[in-house]
């Protein structure tokens, strides 16, 4: 016996509720497609900023100078947040979070949906970190020392960590639908 | 001559061109960097086969688990996109010309083309999804 779900459920916390994406295997197909190439896209931004910083030359004009600044292991510490945060919230089960977001009297205080809530928290706050952390290196090595001609190796970090947060907004919409499509299709 | 006699001699020269093209933006300018290129794009649908063997490997059995086959579709459009985007780094940072970065990935475009088009025609009997 279970409580009908109502569109007024006054258990509810909030006063809009989340909106259910239901999407047919192909957009799972494309989506999942898109979300892995944005995924490696993001890599390889960071990627070019860190070959063009190891392989940067001192401007023709004054070729004895030194380059002012490198790409250095502080440059990557968000892109390890952002990439460990994304592994977190693609490998929990999204079922687990359902049925612990959709007010179900069963399952809602279930141990497994809280330690579903808590693992997504998790991970989106080392996304969300990594995003931060990115911001901050911009800025702090970046802008207020005034390299000029060097913010592309902040703006591409910047970039790669909102690639990553993108990536898995992508992954959690095309894999919000139901598998029972697909299961029948390959049985 | 049939049909699909003519397209497998067909492919077989676009699958040559490739090779010759990422072979050759390799070889012009003594850099052997752009041949990862062609790497890629030939390990880019093998994450599908295998996931779909492995997702498969229950048959009929009411806990299929799709993750495997989404799995290697994430896979593929990583290894896909590595291959679109690791010369144009290359060439950003001119450890390669620009003429070497557009010709390997047209090669490579042209590899998995063809690999595409082999698996889409010809693969529909042993149940390969590319």
């Amino acid at each position: 016996m279970s409580i009908p779900r109502a569109t007024y459920d006054p258990r509810r916390v909030f006063r809009f509720s989340l909106p259910s994406f239901e999407v047919g295997p192909r957009v799972r197909q494309v989506g999942t497609y898109l979300s892995g190439g944005l995924f490696a896209l993001s890599f390889f931004l960071l990627l070019d900023a860190s070959t063009l910083s190891s392989h940067a030359k001192p401007p023709p004009d004054a070729p004895y100078d030194v380059v002012p600044v490198h790409m250095s292991f502080v440059d990557w510490i968000p892109a390890i947040c952002s990439t460990l945060g994304f592994l977190v919230v693609s490998l929990l089960d999204k079922t687990h979070l359902n049925s612990a977001l959709s007010g179900d009297a069963w399952s809602s205080d279930g141990p497994a949906a809280w330690r579903a809530r808590v693992v997504l928290f998790v991970g989106v706050a080392l996304m969300a970190g990594g995003l931060a952390g990115s911001l901050t290196v911009l800025i702090l090595k970046y802008i207020v020392p005034d390299f000029t001609g060097y913010t592309y190796y902040g703006w591409a970090n910047v970039g790669m960590n909102g690639g990553i947060m993108l990536s898995a907004v992508i992954l959690w919409i095309s894999q919000s639908g139901s598998d029972e499509y697909e299961y029948q299709l390959t049985v | 001559m049939s049909l699909a006699t003519s397209a497998v001699i067909l492919l077989s020269f676009v699958l040559a061109l490739g090779f010759l093209l990422v072979i050759l933006s390799c070889a012009l300018w003594a850099n052997w960097l752009p041949l990862l290129v062609a790497f890629t794009f030939v390990l880019a649908p093998i994450p599908n086969s295998i996931c779909s063997r492995c997702a498969r490997a229950d048959d009929l059995s009411p806990e299929y688990n799709s993750a495997y086959i989404d799995f290697g579709r994430f896979l593929t459009g990583m290894l896909v996109t590595t291959g679109l985007s690791l010369p144009l780094l290359l060439a950003h940072s001119e450890l390669i010309q620009p003429a070497a970065c557009w010709m390997s990935v047209a090669g490579g475009g042209l590899v998995y083309g063809t690999i595409l088009a082999y698996g889409g025609w010809f693969g529909s009997g042993s149940e390969d999804e590319f």
